[in-house]
């Protein structure tokens, strides 16, 4: 083996969620819209940026140091905002007098939930893709929920 | 010829990791760049033995983490 790496945090998907998980790490929200969150933290300002079905940081980790470290707790903090959604959509939806109210309810909680799966879905596509670009063989199983792609090549 | 091997896994919440087999050096990084860098931060790439494994004679046996840049 020679490299071992893993994803710093859950990808933020849902834009209500992201920005109730960044006021919750400390942050102060300056702009948001569904494609960009500008927020200033610590004495810091950054921009997430949606791209690729996440919203996401660009810096540079040699000069950032530890400024960065309240993206640490980020991704439990956002878990933890995608279930409390999910759980106010449900009662919601049970709760909705009217039925286009609880279709409407219901709509959105499938397009919440819908998120997740489609950037699965979208990173395996890309891997995929690029994998083959690269001369890999990609020979892919799926357990409990995860996808697992090996990629080989001969060289 | 040596077999080069990436097991890259998505978990049920998205979250992606990937290990590396065969691949030494700069191309380990290279190749997890080449494949996951517009997907996410590649950083963080802990190294194994084999990392610090020239082509092909040098050897350095021990463990190391670098951190290789921020991503998008």
């Amino acid at each position: 083996m020679s490299g071992v790496w893993t994803e710093r945090s859950v990808p933020m998907t849902d834009h209500e969620c992201a920005v109730e998980a960044l006021k919750e790490v400390g942050a102060t929200i300056l702009a948001s819209n569904e494609n960009q969150v500008r927020i200033r933290i610590n004495g810091n300002e950054w921009a997430l940026q949606k791209s690729h079905g996440r919203y996401s940081l660009r810096y540079n980790q040699r000069t950032v140091g530890s400024n960065l470290s309240w993206l640490d707790n980020i991704g439990q903090v956002y878990e933890q905002s995608v279930v409390k959604k999910l759980r106010r959509l449900r009662t919601e939806e049970e709760g909705a007098q009217l039925e286009s109210e609880r279709i409407a309810v219901r709509a959105e909680r499938e397009a919440f939930e819908a998120q997740r799966q489609g950037l699965i879905e979208q990173r395996r596509q890309e891997i995929l893709e690029k994998a083959k670009a690269l001369g890999y063989r990609v020979k892919e199983t799926k357990q409990n929920g995860q996808i697992r792609m090996v990629l080989v090549r001969t060289g | 010829m040596k077999e080069q091997k990436i097991t890259v896994t998505i978990d049920a919440e998205g979250k992606m990791s990937a290990k590396t087999n065969g691949l030494k050096g700069e191309t380990c990084i290279e190749e997890l760049e080449a494949l996951l860098s517009e997907l996410a931060e590649i950083e963080d790439v802990a190294h194994t033995r084999e990392y610090h494994e020239k082509e092909p004679q040098t050897r350095q046996h021990n463990s190391n983490q670098q951190r290789i840049k921020g991503g998008n």
